[in-house]
């Protein structure tokens, strides 16, 4: 039977229209083996797929020729400085406790007479104030480690939110989200997250050359910390740092706020004041 | 991360062993979506710090450059978002209708031609003048050496889309080299416009 070249020529066209796509993909080694024997055969019989193939290939070699302009050793050092810079630093550490005597510390039960008693054997040179090492920093609260946990997640990927996102996650939450204000702050994203299996709301920041993130946690989860209570009754914030990411903490409003970011703690404390850092 | 500091320095270690080797690379794909070499060099600056903080997350280190290029690309993005920074409107239609013009109908000395006038210059002169969520897959891939499945991880874009845009992408580029030959000027690009400032790579998408 004589071979209709208007039948072969119509096939060929069909069979252009659906592998015309998986030209670049085949060039480029991502197709599976069955599509690759079907373009083998294909390219056989389609002129227009050659020669978009050997432009494409011609392209692709001009692009990946151009040479590279190299970083910098301002930049190289810069980059490793960011990684031992002072925000792995310990946080401020709390004032060294006084030890007190036995013979001052409140007695729940009265019974002076016994704490005369006591007093007279417990007043000893070990109770001296004033130790010259003051004491390592206790370890940050778990919220804090989940915060700091949350934040690098966060930093490792595209943020979770954006700006506009902002509206939507205040209207989810039974509590208050104000955001942060102070120079140079500005919102980058806002988005909802767990915090210890609470629902919270993270909002990211450019604050100077860094992303900062503050958490807005329920009260109760923050109230239930106690290391969390005595730092803000002593000093109005909880300070921590946890692998490399300070963590600052204060009370809202019928919640608890968390400020985490790459930088010590001492100076995320400033963006709750508004009191812009010092330039480095 | 530690608090241990014999642990801590071997991490130093590693991070500097896994990320120094990649600046260079991320400095140009960076550089190609800023306004300055200062602002690449921030933004670069910035992803690196990310990811020494996000750095006891990279489970294997097989997979540390596409981890790299996604960080970057959200820190230019962000940055992208933050300037306001608007895409160039390419006229498309026309870069179809010139690749079409050189692919299905050219004479071979055109086609030719157009073949012997791809300098890296004119490349990437053309690339920076495409929309960039098919340029940014189209540069992934090949000046970057990305698989699909890397590009698509670094732009959190299915694999399938990845394919596809940068067919679509290729197809543009060819199309804008072709209009500069038309037109008659090396490393003019008659009435493509050169790109400055990118936006996002999910800005404004071509047609699938």
């Amino acid at each position: 039977m004589p071979h209709d070249p208007s039948t072969h020529e119509r096939r060929l066209a069909e069979q252009h229209e659906a592998l015309e796509g998986l030209l670049g993909a085949y060039a480029d080694g991502e197709l599976p083996p069955a599509q690759v024997a079907e373009l083998d055969a294909h390219l056989l019989a389609c002129a227009r797929c050659r020669r978009q193939l050997e432009l494409s290939s011609a392209v692709d070699r001009a692009l990946a020729s151009e040479v590279l302009v190299p970083a910098s050793p301002r930049l190289r050092a810069r980059v490793l400085a960011a990684t031992r810079a002072p925000a792995v630093a310990e946080p401020p550490s709390p004032a060294p406790r006084r030890t007190r005597p036995a013979w001052e510390r409140p007695l729940a039960w009265g019974g002076w007479l016994v704490a005369a008693g006591l007093a007279l054997l417990l007043v000893a040179p070990r109770q001296q104030p004033a130790r010259v090492v003051p004491p390592p920093a206790p370890p940050p609260v778990p919220m804090a480690v989940a915060a700091a946990a949350d934040f690098r997640r966060s930093m490792g990927t595209a943020l979770p939110g954006t700006p506009a996102d902002l509206a939507g996650v205040r209207a989810a939450l039974p509590f208050a989200v104000v955001p942060l204000s102070a120079p140079g702050l500005e919102l980058l994203g806002a988005w909802r997250t767990s915090i210890r299996g609470e629902a919270a709301a993270a909002l990211a920041y450019r604050w100077r050359d860094r992303v900062v993130v503050q958490y807005v946690v329920p009260e109760a989860l923050f109230t239930r910390q106690p290391g969390v209570r005595q730092a803000v009754a002593e000093r109005g914030l909880y300070a921590a740092t946890d692998s490399g990411a300070g963590v600052v903490a204060w009370p809202g409003e019928r919640s608890g706020i968390l400020l985490v970011g790459a930088v010590a703690a001492d100076e995320l404390a400033r963006l709750r004041e508004g009191v812009p850092a010092p330039a480095s | 991360m530690t608090h241990d500091p014999t642990a801590r320095e071997r991490s130093h270690a590693r991070y500097e062993a896994l990320v120094l080797p990649h600046l260079d690379r991320l400095l140009g794909f960076a550089r190609r979506r800023t306004a300055t070499l200062a602002d690449a060099e921030d933004a670069v600056q910035e992803a690196c710090a990310r990811a020494w903080l996000a750095f006891d997350e990279l489970r294997d280190e097989a997979l540390v450059r596409p981890w790299l290029y996604q960080i970057l690309v959200s820190v230019l993005a962000a940055a992208a978002e933050k300037a306001g920074r608007r895409r160039r409107l390419v006229s498309v239609t026309r870069l179809e209708e010139a690749h079409e013009a050189v692919i299905g109908g050219a004479p071979d000395a055109v086609f030719e031609e157009v073949v012997a006038r791809l300098t890296a210059d004119a490349a990437r002169q053309a690339l920076d003048a495409l929309p960039d969520d098919v340029a940014a897959p189209l540069e992934l891939h090949v000046v970057e050496g990305l698989r699909y499945r890397e590009v698509a991880a670094v732009l959190g874009i299915p694999i399938g889309t990845v394919m596809s845009r940068i067919h679509r992408g290729r197809k543009l580029l060819q199309g804008a080299l072709a209009s500069q030959v038309e037109s008659g000027a090396a490393g003019s690009a008659g009435d493509v416009r050169p790109r400055r400032n990118a936006g996002t790579p999910h800005a404004r998408p071509v047609r699938d």
